[in-house]
């Protein structure tokens, strides 16, 4: 077990090192001069040497990619090139909004795709499992913004249910905090409810042909018993594999949905900082994000020893 | 007499019933070819269908409402979305194939690497899982805004963070063919290893691959939407699905028909794409059904 941790550790810590250089190397790979490219086409000469020896463009590539390495390992993303506030801080200040409507989204997601994708795949063929099936192909081929868009028309300004647009903190009470969350969760979690569905219905065909199924249902189990306690239990590692895959399309729709409803989270920070091109806090939002979906993945990973006792052997 | 008749007839008749049984069990491949088809078709043919200018300014005729001389309305230079939206699709197409294309030929290089050759593999995987780790519309992202826009960095953009996806399919595909007998034989027969790449292990791994493309195609439409909504797309004057809804962001409450109309069409084709993919996967090899 500890060996096993060992290992999985070790190689969490060369996938992130390699994050690390990916995004370090993305300034340097670009065509055309980064400097000139951020300062716009009014800099003077003397602004983009000021950009370029601000982002450090103007060492040696190795000395910079050593300053880069040791800043990272004292936790310093660098400095935002306008308002010269510290990435990781800028950061800290936008965490609530955003992990508040990934909860909310990945909540969604997992209490509806569950139970369609296990009704899919037990009446497989049947009426019910195509209208699940057409469902989820609709629901994650469908631009988030426009589910969003579409969701704003209907219940923020003809139904007027809920809010337009915007954000509270729990600090306001709950009910206007979740109000707020309803519609982007709904936009943004009707993707992974799509690709959940279809990953439970596959799995779950495949585990409904098993032979314990076939001997559970012959000892007179009930249908429910047979699909939850039978058939979900062995069913979860790739679901729960697919949740932490799908972190990465999570943190990339975050983006997009915060932008629709005006959510100050990560994701507008993400657009402010593409307007204004400050490559530093881009740069930052990267690297938090990937190591976030890395840390989650080993969990998932750890996870499997205490979920199914075939991986353990 | 009779019978000589009956015969061409009744085989007619039963070739047209079994193309009737194949459209009815593929059901998804009939819906999405229809549907692909039909889009493609409107947007190659934009020129000898669109009624105006994508590009032509109107400024008298702004923000105006679905109407019948503008079907999909105009949006805040006048310009006429239909004509718009049918002109963005082929952009948003050529980005999407060429997307698909170019990562299915890089992630097949490096999938076959890493599956033949063994001393290739962890190096180039452990590179993978690392680009897999970064979220591809972040990645995109933060390749744009170091670049000036253009149509062939927006494709690069799109391209890299789906390379690992087909990377890591084809060496699993590789990993179990190079141990089936029929490869193991053309090696002791002394078949050189490019014959034996080209010949045996790739023909037999290009259903998966194909089936993966066709996942890479609708998600490069969606992404190349998504950078044209964050501002990061193709160059602002070039009508593309992305950058007509991110023109209309702005006018979303004062004018949803500029992002409804190109988002619909965008949802179609992504959708029609989608389904042709489930639809051949599961046609050429049911199996496939639980790994992609």
């Amino acid at each position: 077990m500890i060996q096993f941790v060992l290992r999985k550790l070790s190689s969490t810590a060369i996938v992130m090192g390699l994050v690390a250089v990916i995004v370090f190397l993305l300034i340097h790979l670009s065509p055309g001069d980064p400097a000139a490219i951020i300062a716009g086409d009014q800099a003077t000469p003397a602004m983009i040497e000021q950009i370029r020896a601000g982002l450090g463009l103007d060492q040696p590539l190795i000395v910079q990619f050593w300053l880069w390495l040791v800043r990272l390992a004292h936790g310093d993303l660098g400095v935002s090139l306008f308002s010269h506030v510290p990435v990781g801080t800028l950061i800290m200040s936008r965490i609530q909004p955003t992990v508040s409507l990934a909860v909310a989204t990945m909540l969604f997601a997992i209490l509806t795709a569950i139970p369609l994708g296990v009704v899919a795949a037990w009446q497989v063929g049947r009426w019910v499992d195509r209208a699940v099936m057409a469902l989820a192909i609709a629901a994650f081929s469908f631009p988030i913004f426009l589910i969003g868009y579409a969701l704003v028309w209907g219940f923020a300004l003809k139904l007027r249910i809920l809010p337009v647009q915007g954000y509270t903190t729990l600090g306001n009470g709950i009910v206007p905090y979740l109000q707020h969350l309803v519609l982007p969760a709904l936009s943004l979690g009707l993707v992974f409810m799509a690709l959940l569905t279809r990953m439970t219905r596959s799995t779950m065909i495949e585990v409904l042909g098993e032979d314990y199924i076939r001997t559970a249902r012959a000892k007179g189990l009930g249908q429910g018993a047979v699909l939850i306690k039978h058939g979900l239990k062995n069913a979860a590692v790739p679901l729960v594999t697919t949740i932490g895959n799908g972190i990465a399309l999570l943190i990339g729709g975050v983006v997009v949905t915060e932008s629709v409803f005006s959510i100050p989270g990560i994701g507008r920070l993400t657009i402010d900082a593409v307007t204004q091109r400050d490559f530093p806090v881009i740069q930052g939002i990267i690297l938090v994000t990937s190591f976030t979906y890395v840390v989650v993945n080993l969990l998932v990973d750890l996870s499997y020893r205490l979920f199914d006792p075939r991986v353990r052997a | 007499m009779t019978g000589a008749i009956a015969t061409p007839t009744t085989l007619a008749f039963k070739r047209k019933r079994r193309s009737f049984r194949f459209l009815s069990r593929h059901l998804t491949i009939v819906i999405g070819a229809t549907l692909m088809t039909i889009l493609v078709l409107l947007s190659v043919c934009a020129p000898l269908i669109t009624p105006y200018d994508p590009v032509a300014l109107d400024l008298i005729h702004r923000l105006r409402p679905p109407s019948a001389s503008h079907w999909f309305g105009t949006d805040n230079y006048g310009r006429d979305i239909f004509s718009r939206t049918l002109y963005g699709g082929r952009v948003s197409l050529f980005v999407g194939i060429s997307a698909a294309l170019l990562s299915a030929l890089i992630g097949s290089v490096i999938g076959l690497l890493a599956g033949m050759f063994r001393w290739a593999d962890a190096p180039l995987m452990r590179v993978m899982d690392g680009l897999m780790a970064i979220p591809a519309i972040l990645l995109a992202v933060g390749m744009m805004i170091l670049t000036r826009p253009g149509i062939p960095i927006v494709i690069i953009a799109i391209t890299i963070p789906e390379v690992p996806r087909v990377a890591r399919l084809v060496r699993s595909v590789v990993l179990v063919i190079r141990e089936q007998v029929y490869v193991q034989a053309a090696v002791a027969i002394g078949t050189k290893l490019p014959r034996l790449l080209l010949h045996h292990i790739l023909p037999n791994a290009l259903t998966p691959i194909i089936v993966q493309v066709t996942y890479v195609c609708a998600s490069a439409v969606l992404v190349e939407a998504y950078l044209g909504f964050l501002g990061v797309g193709i160059p602002p004057e070039t009508p593309s699905w992305g950058n007509i809804i991110s023109d209309g962001r702005t006018y979303v409450q004062l004018a949803i028909w500029i992002v409804l109309f190109p988002g619909a069409f965008l949802g179609t084709m992504v959708m029609a794409i989608n389904m042709l993919g489930d639809g051949v996967r599961d046609m050429l090899d049911p199996r496939l059904a639980r790994r992609l």
